[in-house]
C-alpha cells in the first residue's frame, strides 16, 4: 500500500481512529505512525476532532478489585522488561488476583519472619544504639523468591551496608558446569542491574551491593545465565523468578 | 457528564504518574477510571472483558503517562482514547454478539449536543463539540449511521453490513465518503 498519498494518509488515518481500520492493515499503520510525521499529524487531527463523541460514553464505576489487579500488574510489569513475554488475553480473570494477593500475602509472612529472626540476631546489642542506627539510616529490604522448583530463595538487601544476601534452600535444576543463576534489581524503569550470582545449591552468601540509588519499588529477579554470569551485563537467559524487594 | 478533576488537574496528575508518583496515579485512576470503564462496558459489552482491558489500559497508562502531550488533546480524552484502542484490539480477537444497540440504549446516532453549553469546558472545547455536532448533521443519515456505530460499538465494515442489511461495498463507501465529508465540513 502506498502511503505516500496525502488523501489516502488522510483517509487511513480516519478509519484508523474510527476503527474500521482492522487486520495486518492496522497494525501496519501503527509502525507507519512511528517514522512518517505527516502521519501522525492526521491521526491527531481525526482523534481530536472525534474526541467529543466520548462523551456519550456513559461512566461505570469499576470494581475496586480491578484496582488491586493493576497494582499487582504494575509490580509484574517491572519484570517484563525481562525477557519473558506473556500475553495478558492468555493469562486472566480473577485467579490472578487472587495468586497475586498469595504471593503477597507470604512474601509479608517471611518478611515479619526474616525481621523478627534479624531482631533476635542482634538481642545482645544495645537496643538505644540499634534505635539510633534505625532512624539515621534506611532499612534494608526483604524479598522471598520462590522459583517453579524445590529451591527457595530469600534476599535481604541493606543499602546502609552496602550488601545483598541471599539464603538458598533447595537446588535449583541448572548445569552447575556450564549455568549460573544471577541476581538482578530492577529500577523504577524496569531496567535491570546486576548483583552477582547465587550460591550453587543450598547456602548463603554476602555480595557487595553495587553503587545505586534504591528504587522507589525496587524488584529482585533471578536469571539463569552462562557459567559466571551474563557476558553482556544484561539478562540473557531465561527469568526464574521475580519478586518485590520490600523495605522492612 | 460531570467531570470530578478538571482538566488541568487531570494533566498534573499525568504529569506526576510520568514522574512515578504512585499515588498522583491512584488518584489519577479515581478520577477517570469511571469514564474508561464506561466506554470499555459499552464497547466490550462483557464486564468480565471489561475489567481486563481496564487493566491493560492503566498498566499502559503508568508506563507511557510521559508520552502525553496537551497538543494530543485534553488529558481525559487522551485518555479515553487508550481505552478505545485497547477495545478496538480485543475486538479484533474476541467479539460479543453483533446487533444493533437498543433504542432505549444511550443513543449512538447522537451525541451529547448539550455539552455544547457545558460553563465547565474550555472555550476551544465547546466549538469542537458545536462543529462536530453541526459537521454531523450534514452527513447522509446512512452516512451519520455507519460512522457512529463503527465509532461507538467498534464494528467493522463485515459487521456494519450485517446490521445495517447492506452489502459490504455500499456500507464501506457510506463509511469512507462520510469520513470525506466530515473532514471537508470540520475543515470550512
Amino acid at each position: 500500500m502506498k502511503y505516500q498519498n496525502a488523501k489516502l494518509r488522510q483517509a487511513l488515518a480516519a478509519a484508523y481512529v474510527l476503527g474500521t481500520l482492522r487486520g495486518p492493515a492496522r497494525r501496519r499503520f501503527e509502525r507507519l505512525l512511528q517514522k512518517d510525521a505527516a502521519l501522525a499529524k492526521e491521526l491527531r487531527y481525526w482523534e481530536r476532532r472525534l474526541a467529543p463523541l466520548q462523551r456519550s460514553f456513559t461512566p461505570v464505576a469499576p470494581r475496586e478489585i480491578v484496582w488491586a489487579g493493576i497494582e499487582q500488574r504494575i509490580n509484574a510489569a517491572r519484570a517484563v522488561a525481562l525477557p519473558r513475554a506473556r500475553s495478558v488475553l492468555e493469562d486472566r480473570g480473577p485467579l490472578r488476583f487472587w495468586r497475586g494477593w498469595a504471593v503477597a500475602a507470604s512474601l509479608l509472612t517471611a518478611a515479619l519472619g526474616y525481621g523478627l529472626w534479624l531482631q533476635a540476631q542482634q538481642a545482645p546489642q544495645v537496643i538505644e544504639q540499634v534505635r539510633t542506627v534505625q532512624v539515621l539510616q534506611p532499612m534494608p529490604y526483604v524479598a522471598l523468591l520462590q522459583p517453579n522448583a524445590p529451591a527457595q530463595w530469600i534476599v535481604l538487601v541493606a543499602p546502609a551496608r552496602r550488601s545483598l544476601k541471599v539464603s538458598a534452600s533447595g537446588a535449583y535444576p541448572i548445569d552447575l558446569n556450564t549455568q549460573s543463576l544471577q541476581i538482578w534489581v530492577l529500577d523504577d524503569a524496569g531496567q535491570p542491574h546486576p548483583m552477582g550470582l547465587m550460591p550453587d545449591g543450598s547456602g548463603s552468601v554476602e555480595l557487595p551491593l553495587p553503587e545505586m540509588k534504591m528504587p522507589q519499588a525496587p524488584v529482585i529477579a533471578v536469571s539463569v545465565e552462562p557459567k559466571g554470569g551474563s557476558p553482556t551485563g544484561l539478562p540473557t537467559g531465561p527469568v526464574v523468578s521475580t519478586a518485590p524487594l520490600l523495605q522492612l | 457528564m460531570a467531570q470530578a478533576e478538571s482538566a488541568d488537574n487531570l494533566e498534573q496528575l499525568l504529569r506526576a504518574t510520568a514522574a512515578g508518583d504512585a499515588q498522583a496515579f491512584r488518584r489519577l485512576y479515581e478520577a477517570s477510571s469511571a469514564h474508561l470503564f464506561g466506554l470499555l462496558m459499552r464497547m466490550l459489552k462483557r464486564r468480565d472483558w471489561a475489567e481486563e482491558a481496564l487493566q491493560d489500559c492503566y498498566l499502559k497508562i503508568w508506563q507511557k503517562a510521559d508520552t502525553y502531550a496537551p497538543e494530543k488533546g485534553q488529558p481525559l480524552a487522551w485518555l479515553m482514547t487508550v481505552a478505545r484502542y485497547r477495545a478496538l484490539d480485543l475486538l479484533r480477537v474476541r467479539r460479543p454478539e453483533v446487533e444493533l444497540p437498543d433504542e432505549d440504549e444511550a443513543p449512538p446516532m447522537t451525541f451529547a449536543d448539550g455539552a455544547a453549553d457545558d460553563p465547565q469546558l474550555r472555550a476551544v472545547e465547546r466549538e469542537g463539540i458545536r462543529r462536530l455536532n453541526d459537521c454531523m448533521g450534514g452527513l447522509a443519515p446512512e452516512q451519520r449511521r455507519s460512522v457512529l456505530l463503527a465509532y461507538y460499538e467498534g464494528y467493522t465494515h463485515q459487521e456494519l453490513a450485517r446490521v445495517l442489511d447492506a452489502p459490504l461495498g455500499t456500507v464501506k463507501s457510506w463509511v469512507r465518503r462520510g469520513l470525506q465529508r466530515l473532514r471537508e465540513c470540520l475543515d470550512a
